[in-house]
């Protein structure tokens, strides 16, 4: 493609795997200011974070088919609540921005760092900090919190459980993930390259501009609802409490005005991910760049207005119900213009079924389901009906999972050649895909099944009539972390024995296949130009 | 640099208004339950008997022949959604467990202490809580009355019962007063815990009403240990409002601060290439 040959020649220096500054070891690491470092040290915990939120959730499902015989009542609650917290609040949402966001923004906008390198490193030390909170509320003493992730008041505020430390723990990771908004704003304002106008932005870059403001706006809210949660359990005040002439209906407006607009923090980095991949794996041009960019600016924007289709059944009045409802339909138009143009991207293409294309084109199968299904719960009629019960935990699944989580193994393998510089076994990461695809839709879609028979969710013993599909969606479950391992493993050995990653081993045609794999410490030697034809056909 | 000493300006802002939020909230509560709301307990005092209030009918009848066996008397507004049907749903679900019967050996009296109530609600009120208490329970046995004014301030004010009108409703304390057949207030109940989520979120163990009856059989006032009293509050009370402001004047304050941000940044990046 024009324009990326000239920036070749300057980058055959040191890899900033390799060059650590002036502290060494592990500090060398936790010290520095380098996106790339920052972003793989995010892109370790998240992982990690997420292996543990997999085990968790492997244990409900075995629970589930055996009641008693693994986890007590309260023991099934803290486990289901610890599962949520970890993998949304640890994992989910900041997920992508922070990991491959933080490697991947500077480079793909041709700049040499983000805008506030310090600030990012700060985001790094709030996580670290926000997640060892939230871990130490499970171990000290008391009993780990048993709220469910979302904290409902004015269970939260009675509970005995270690909810303040955790919900002090989520406050701080707030603050990690404003900040990453901040900086990626400013950056992507301030940094761009010579000649990268707006509309020349690669996509992931529009999304996760779009995602920053949403970080900006909507996690503010989270904030200053969880010091309410912990005013109301030190200090007895009772904004939640109606004993005290609070009301607990609020605290689930200001939770989900908080939480949905965070689904999108989550999903549009994730779209954003998959406009990279199916162009380079479909070997053609994006199809409707301009309509991508503008339905992304368009979930942001729609998606603060839809928090109350969450609490359908909570209390409120027709009307609200009704425009709520009808604001949900329309956020699904602009998902719907993202799948068309990512299918009809595919059209006349010369495609190469690798590794990260399966992933991205089970995104687009996954996503949809997700995103179908919750059309049916935004309407008002079938979600009372559903409402409670295991079809919710499906969708749910389906949109996190399915869609965000699917798109960070596609993001994983895409860029795993040029994050780390080995290239990982394709026939490994297949099977790999096989299992993760198979296993998931056994172990979620059997839930749309058990939620449509009417099975609630969240409880510890399933009434009997809904044995058989739980069992078939607790096998599912083994299914799917046999994926997950099988993926880990084969990407953790390639790490040590993978061939060397030439340095655009896919084809790629955004800024960061034009440099060395792994990219040097300040990626470009000389800042690139970007001339006509940038992110254009191939 | 400058970013961050106007970030840790807005930080400094936060905190003081969350301050301010917080010392408002706290102390807040008294002010709303100053002089009369509550509870002053009034054993051993007789309930004037020329009271007159109506029964589901319309009847009108006065207390001292309403009240002519041991009473269980309860106090609540029949419009309310708050506490006063889970403290009735409560007692019907508790008096199959009383080994006395009702009608004969002890009556519930509830009375509104809203004038503008009517015996039409208080004969579908009276249909409900009967019914709850279960098929054999005799409907005679459980009276729901309404008064005007004047009779309603009078038995309130007999038992030492204070309450106050609100925008949407009446604040008053949950409780209940256990009357001798010849009219002597011997004892109070006070209902001081709210369990959420339970089918019945007010509930009465046998022990504790058997243990009030009985004092009224015998005629035996027995002061009752001081308990905090649970209120039954609207869920808007009108200070709610400025909450709902101060989130709304910081929500605004946010967003502008962002429209702010993006200006800033449009307006001051130099254009490279």
């Amino acid at each position: 493609m024009a324009g990326l040959e000239p920036y070749k020649a300057a980058q055959q220096g040191l890899s900033f795997l390799h060059e650590s500054g002036k502290y060494k070891g592990i500090l060398g690491w936790l010290m520095s200011t380098d996106h790339k470092r920052i972003g793989l040290m995010y892109l370790g915990a998240l992982l990690s974070f997420f292996s543990v939120g997999v085990t968790l959730g492997v244990l409900i499902r075995l629970s589930l088919i055996a009641p008693g015989s693994i986890l007590n009542a309260q023991q099934y609650n803290e486990v289901f609540t610890v599962h949520g917290i970890i993998q949304i609040f640890l994992f989910i949402i900041p997920g992508i921005p922070v990991a491959f966001g933080n490697f991947f923004l500077p480079i793909m906008i041709g700049a040499r760092d983000v805008a506030f390198p310090r600030l990012n490193r700060l985001t790094l030390w709030l996580y670290l900090a926000g997640a060892a909170i939230v871990l130490l509320s499970l171990f000290i003493k008391g009993e780990p919190p048993d709220t469910g992730w979302t904290f409902y008041a004015p269970y939260s505020i009675q509970t005995k459980a270690n909810v303040s430390l955790a919900v002090l723990g989520v406050f701080v990771l707030g603050f990690s993930s404003i900040f990453t908004g901040l900086n990626f704003v400013t950056t992507i304002h301030r940094m761009r390259a010579p000649g990268m106008g707006w509309f020349r932005l690669p996509l992931f870059v529009w999304t996760l501009y779009a995602t920053g403001w949403v970080q900006i706006l909507a996690t503010p809210v989270l904030a200053i609802t969880l010091v309410f949660i912990v005013l109301g359990r030190v200090f007895g005040v009772g904004f939640f409490d109606p004993s005290r002439g609070g009301d607990p209906i609020l605290y689930e407006h200001l939770f989900w005005a908080y939480s949905h607009p965070a689904v999108y923090i989550m999903v549009l980095p994730a779209m954003g991910i998959i406009s990279e991949v199916m162009p380079t794996f479909a070997r053609h041009k994006i199809f409707g760049y301009k309509a991508i960019v503008y339905s992304a600016l368009g979930i942001a924007t729609v998606g603060y207005f839809v928090w109350g289709h969450h609490m359908f059944t909570s209390g409120m009045s027709d009307t609200a119900r009704i425009i709520f409802s009808f604001i949900t339909f329309l956020v699904a138009v602009p998902s719907g213009v993202k799948v068309f143009n990512w299918v009809a991207t595919l059209y006349k293409g010369s495609i190469q079924v690798d590794s990260p294309l399966l992933f991205a084109l089970s995104f687009i199968f996954l996503f949809s389901i997700g995103g179908l299904t919750g059309l049916i719960i935004g309407s008002l009629a079938p979600n009372l009906h559903v409402h409670g019960t295991y079809f919710i935990v499906a969708h749910f699944h389906y949109v996190m999972f399915g869609g965000v989580g699917f798109a960070i193994f596609a993001g994983l393998h895409y860029w795993f050649p040029k994050m780390f510089g080995r290239m990982f076994s394709e026939r490994i990461a297949k099977t790999g895909w096989a299992f993760l695809f198979v296993g998931f839709n056994v172990l979620y879609f059997s839930m749309f099944i058990l939620g449509y028979q009417g099975m609630p969710r969240r409880y510890f013993e399933p009434p009997p009539q809904y044995h058989g599909w739980s069992v078939v969606s607790t096998i599912g479950s083994w299914l799917l972390a046999a994926g997950i391992i099988i993926i880990f493993s084969n990407l953790i050995r390639s790490l040590f024995k993978g061939p060397k990653a030439p340095s655009n081993p896919w084809g790629g045609r955004t800024l960061e296949w034009s440099i060395s794999s792994p990219p040097p410490a300040e990626n470009f030697a000389e800042i690139p130009v970007i001339g006509e034809g940038f992110y254009g056909k191939k | 640099m400058k970013i961050i000493v106007k970030a840790s300006k807005n930080i400094f802002l936060t905190a003081m208004l969350l301050i301010l939020l917080f010392l408002r909230a706290a102390f807040g509560h008294e002010l709303s339950t100053s002089d009369k709301l509550g509870i002053v307990e009034r054993t051993g005092v007789i309930i004037p008997k020329d009271i007159t209030l109506h029964d589901e009918h319309g009847v009108a009848l006065k207390i001292g022949d309403i009240i002519n066996k041991p009473t269980i008397l309860s106090l609540v507004y029949l419009t309310c959604d708050h506490v006063c049907p889970q403290l009735l749903g409560g007692l019907a679900v508790a008096l199959p467990g009383l080994k006395l019967s009702p009608g004969k050996d002890y009556q519930l009296v509830t009375v509104s202490f809203d004038e503008h109530d009517d015996s039409l609600a208080a004969a579908s009120k009276k249909a409900n809580y009967t019914n709850a208490a279960g098929m054999d329970f005799p409907v005679e046995a459980w009276k729901f009355l309404t008064g005007d004014r004047e009779n309603i301030a009078r038995i309130t004010e007999a038992v030492g019962f204070h309450f106050k009108h609100d925008t949407h409703g009446f604040i008053h304390p949950v409780v209940l007063v256990f009357i001798s057949s010849k009219g002597v207030i011997t004892g109070y109940h006070y209902v001081s815990r709210y369990q959420y989520g339970a089918a019945t979120p007010v509930s009465f163990s046998a022990a504790e009403l058997m243990a009030g009856l009985s004092d009224a059989i015998h005629e035996t006032p027995r002061l009752g240990v001081t308990r905090s009293v649970l209120y039954c509050f609207t869920h808007q009370p009108e200070r709610y409002d400025r909450f709902f402001n101060l989130l709304a004047i910081t929500g605004i304050v946010t967003l502008l601060s962002a429209v702010a941000f993006f200006f800033y940044l449009r307006l001051t990046t130099r254009r490279r290439g």
